[in-house]
């Protein structure tokens, strides 16, 4: 199914209706008929796409930086943003692949319990965060940025895999309660604040906390398998040799809450 | 005529022993005021703006409130912000028409001590009233303030100086000031903390660490701070926007709210954040009861959906989402970011306020209404959370907001 966007405005779209899971069993007709909201207004699907069946299982979409909600919840399929892509992209996902060749905004993968996410451009804000007022954020699932991710990455992150092969924001890993971050750019000030389980891998310096104890140089096994696994994938992740086999500093931290999470430094 | 216990509708202090003289129905003397309140009340009739306008041309009215009406109900998402220098009444009929309109309603905490609301919802707060300061905090500590200057009377009244039943005056507390500088606030303070810009989230981290016992050193300054927080009998942080608008922001906030959970553990402490506009506190109160959410809430989907940083004013005019707004008691014109306002600029938008405004010079729909807290009366939430009823001292033609946007909600209804 293609969905070319008619989209002229700023406007935002919300458009939870775009996910495999709610395309599956309906005809072209009934697809077109799907309730979105452009601002206050409620429309079809096809008053603000140009819908066409090009055969295909897998949901692409033109670029369309305002609509929100895009695999909102999905549990399977594929959808592909052939450009950019708005606020809360796969937000609560169970299952299934998002891939965006643009960026996206804020929230993307925001409190997602499975499936995949690559992103080819930048990520905004709270990149499988949680929502204000939640206990936690992803839990389960892997997103892949190649391009720069914002602040609070992973913010209250419970389980689950986030790479990003630029820059992050400040305060990644916040309130962090397990899972795995790994930022192969510069990373932002304040890392793993309040972090209470969890772990940070860098491979370039961090300004760290004080409240992050310097513990050892090693080579953790966790992550010689992890790494081996992450290469699996299909998304090109620059892991070398090295970075499997390599030392790693150990911080653990944030002192000041639980601080049994671990901010791990590649040294080579 | 003398009116007494007026209540101030300046800022969050909401001092309620003002003494008000009126003649021929103008003020002529204000008594127990801090220099600002003063000036507020003898100067209110002031750069008032004379009359309901439309594209610049003086109208009636009702035809302002019509034309406002039509631009709202025709817009796709239209925004309302303001609400914190109005009262509680006015922000509930607000609040009705954004859920009529299915608009984005925000209030100014948005851009002041929105985060303190966003640390509270992570953290917790333990809190008091300004009434049990007075009368039982030994140990007063302005984190990231400057009262002396913004929130006047707030020394006089409520922290250091006045006689409690417990605190019999200053000699009795310890008042601490920490902050980037010394402001006129650390001349009355027993001790200046003086701490470098952008780093109040580290220092409040190293105390957490260092009361808890994973950490044997701290700078001499902190570590006196940290033990004089211990061992007071009551003690209380007020803080303002050098916590919630440095860099960290919430998490400054955050990070404050569980330094004060954590000191619960040795005694008696509570923190309290020094809002600034009178009734900003009520705004989120009122929208709180109302929507479920103290700010940044949005009906276009015929129900309250509340997302700080999306459906927050700035954003929202930053990203020009909205296609027209309704500015109530409030001048975004004269502080929101250049991209925020210039899109106010762009699209119709429509102010209630009293006066002339940046904001008023750039609307396409003017309605001059009655000041709240002098010429109309309503409710308003001081800084601690207690409702005072404001007075209505002075007669006017005027509607108050609440009657503009009553009409306004009957029209959308028709």
């Amino acid at each position: 199914m293609f969905l070319n966007p008619l989209l002229k405005t700023a406007i935002p779209v919300t458009a939870p209706c775009i996910a495999p899971d709610c395309f599956s069993g309906k005809s072209v007709k009934e697809i077109k008929a799907l309730t979105v909201y452009y601002g206050n207004k409620e429309k079809h699907l096809q008053d603000l796409f140009d819908i066409k069946d090009d055969g295909q299982d897998v949901i692409t979409l033109g670029s369309v930086p305002t609509v929100k909600y895009i695999g909102k919840g999905m549990t399977a399929g594929s959808i592909v943003v052939k450009g950019d892509a708005g606020m809360h992209l796969g937000a609560e996902m169970k299952g299934g692949r998002i891939t965006v060749e643009g960026s996206v905004s804020d929230w993307a993968g925001a409190e997602m319990k499975g499936g995949e996410i690559f992103i080819a451009g930048n990520a905004g804000h709270c990149l499988g965060g949680a929502y204000r007022g939640s206990k936690s954020g992803m839990n389960k699932g892997l997103i892949v940025v190649k391009g720069n991710a914002g602040t609070e990455v992973g913010g209250l992150m419970k389980k689950g895999i986030i790479v990003v092969e630029g820059t992050l924001g400040d305060a990644a890993g916040c309130n962090m309660k397990g899972g795995t971050l790994i930022c192969y750019g510069r990373p932002g000030d304040r890392l793993g604040a309040f972090m209470q389980r969890g772990s940070i891998v860098l491979y370039e310096s961090p300004y760290l906390l004080p409240t992050f104890t310097y513990n050892a140089v090693y080579n953790p096994t966790w992550l010689r398998v992890f790494l081996r696994e992450l290469a699996k994938t299909p998304y090109k992740i620059p892991i070398t040799q090295g970075h499997i086999e390599g030392a790693y500093r150990r911080y653990n931290g944030d002192i000041s809450e639980l601080g049994k999470g671990e901010i791990l430094v590649f040294q080579g | 005529m003398i009116h007494e216990n007026v209540v101030c509708p300046f800022c969050g202090c909401l001092c309620d022993d003002i003494v008000v003289t009126t003649e021929d129905n103008q003020i002529t003397d204000v008594k127990n005021a801090c220099a600002i309140s003063k000036s507020k009340f003898l100067n209110h009739h002031v750069n008032m703006l004379e009359s309901a306008l439309v594209d610049g041309k003086e109208v009636s009215m009702d035809e302002a409130v019509d034309r406002a009406t039509e631009i709202l109900s025709s817009a796709d998402n239209p925004l309302i912000y303001g609400l914190s220098s109005t009262e509680c009444e006015a922000q509930r009929h607000a609040i009705h028409l954004a859920e009529l309109l299915g608009a984005t309603i925000d209030q100014t905490a948005s851009v002041c001590h929105g985060p303190t609301i966003l640390g509270t919802q992570d953290a917790g707060c333990v809190k008091c009233t300004l009434g049990e300061v007075k009368n039982r905090a030994d140990l007063i500590i302005y984190w990231g303030c400057n009262p002396a200057e913004a929130h006047i009377r707030h020394f006089r009244r409520y922290s250091v100086f006045p006689e409690g039943l417990f605190r019999k005056g200053r000699n009795e507390r310890e008042v601490v000031v920490v902050d980037v500088r010394a402001t006129a606030s650390a001349r009355i303070a027993t001790t200046f903390v003086k701490t470098e810009p952008g780093t109040d989230f580290e220092n409040i981290s190293l105390m957490r660490a260092y009361l808890k016992g994973k950490r044997d050193s701290l700078p001499d300054e902190l570590r006196d701070l940290v033990e004089k927080m211990k061992t007071c009998t009551f003690g209380i942080i007020f803080f303002g926007l050098g916590l919630t608008m440095s860099k960290g922001k919430h998490l400054n906030v955050d990070a404050a709210l569980r330094l004060v959970r954590d000191l619960n553990e040795f005694t008696k402490f509570s923190i309290t954040p020094m809002r600034g506009h009178y009734n900003v506190t009520g705004a989120g109160s009122t929208m709180a009861w109302v929507t479920g959410y103290p700010f940044s809430v949005n009906f276009a989907l015929g129900y309250p959906l509340s997302n700080p940083g999306e459906f927050s004013a700035v954003d929202v005019l930053a990203r020009k989402e909205c296609d027209a707004a309704l500015i109530i008691a409030s001048d975004p014109a004269a502080n929101f970011p250049a991209e925020a306002w210039k899109h106010l600029a762009d699209i119709p938008t429509i102010v209630m306020d009293p006066k002339v405004s940046l904001t008023t010079r750039i609307a396409k729909v003017s309605i001059p209404v009655a000041t709240a807290g002098i010429e109309a009366e309503g409710t308003a939430y001081r800084m601690d959370g207690i409702p005072l009823r404001l007075k209505k001292i002075v007669q006017t033609s005027r509607p108050s907001d609440a009657a503009v946007l009553t009409k306004m909600i009957e029209k959308v209804r028709a």
